[in-house]
């Protein structure tokens, strides 16, 4: 699928194709947004408002300066960013997603998922969305530094430490040296 | 030719971007991958930050996001004019390749003010050949009266 053209369809107000690009993303977006805010709702109002903006300026987006998916976390990132600071939902967000291991998971892996959605939670935003860009949404290192804006020295910093973060706090929950 | 990378930077590497070599820059993954294999203290970490790389894969989140919602949004966005508007650009764009569908509404403009000029400037030539005609039938009937 060529993606730049069917933007351009959308910017000329084909649905069809609208909907084509909204299935590959309205998940990978609330998924992005989910593990940033582990606030179900909140995240997905932000994947609707993000393809909505991807539907109503269309036009706006360059294929020269960023991939789509790059152009739709930076709006998603932007979105969970004003939500949380109105909401200030950080510290109420996590008692809101269930715990969401495969249904044959033993009760360690339950747990361990369980650490990691609280280790992720406790991480500063900035590190936390290094991370999970990095590590569940696939992008590269210099996707991630012009998604938020920063060096690529500064997205490894901030990596370091979120993983740093995350194994602290797992060898806390398991009591044990990972 | 292999590149040379330090142990501090494959190091940093592992623990920046965990033990997937598919997370590790392109451009320093061969370099890494080789280090690895002649060092028993980068194996040591690999296999310490393969344990925090299964941590983060537990932590799994179904979809729930509606589809049809958003859709119903869209288009109850799109008003009943823009759908007309949509239904033609969808006729044109059907006709041409993708890449040519972001030109040619330049293209109608320019060929509609080409037609129009070429109008204008048949319209204004016809009409001078009148002037001329009339002026010259009016010399005539001068010279007529005259003598």
């Amino acid at each position: 699928m060529d993606e730049a053209s069917e933007v351009r369809r959308i910017a000329s107000g084909d649905q069809l194709a609208f909907k084509r690009l909204a299935q590959v993303y309205l998940p990978a977006i609330e998924f992005y947004a989910l593990r940033l805010t582990s606030n179900r709702a909140l995240a997905e109002d932000v994947a609707q408002e993000t393809l909505l903006t991807l539907w109503l300026k269309a036009a706006d987006y360059d294929p020269k300066k960023a991939r789509l998916t790059t152009w739709l976390h930076q709006i998603a990132y932007y979105r969970v960013i004003d939500a949380l600071r109105v909401a200030q939902r950080y510290s109420s967000a996590d008692a809101e997603v269930p715990d969401t291991t495969a249904e044959d998971a033993t009760d360690a892996e339950r747990a361990s998922a369980a650490g990691i959605k609280n280790a992720l939670l406790s991480l500063p935003e900035r590190q936390r969305n290094a991370l999970v860009l990095t590590y569940y949404q696939e992008f590269t290192n210099r996707e991630v530094a012009m998604l938020m804006g920063i060096s690529r020295r500064a997205v490894e910093s901030l990596l370091v430490r979120a993983r740093q973060a995350v194994r602290q706090a797992l060898e806390t929950a398991n009591g044990s040296h990972l | 030719m292999k590149a040379v990378i330090s142990h501090h930077r494959v190091a940093q590497i592992l623990m920046t971007y965990g033990a997937r070599p598919e997370h590790w820059p392109a451009e320093e993954r061969q370099a890494v991958q080789a280090s690895i294999e002649l060092s028993h203290e980068l194996r040591a970490l690999l296999q310490a930050e393969s344990a925090v790389d299964r941590a983060l894969s537990s932590y799994q989140l179904p979809s729930t996001a509606s589809l049809n919602h958003l859709l119903s949004r869209v288009d109850s966005l799109a008003s009943p004019g823009s759908c007309e508007v949509n239904r033609f650009e969808r006729f044109i764009n059907s006709l041409i390749p993708a890449e040519l569908s972001g030109v040619w509404r330049p293209c109608v403009v320019a060929l509609t003010l080409f037609i129009g000029g070429i109008y204008w400037g048949w319209e204004v030539s016809s009409l001078t050949d009148t002037w001329a005609d009339t002026e010259h039938y009016a010399f005539e009937n001068y010279l007529e009266t005259d003598s």
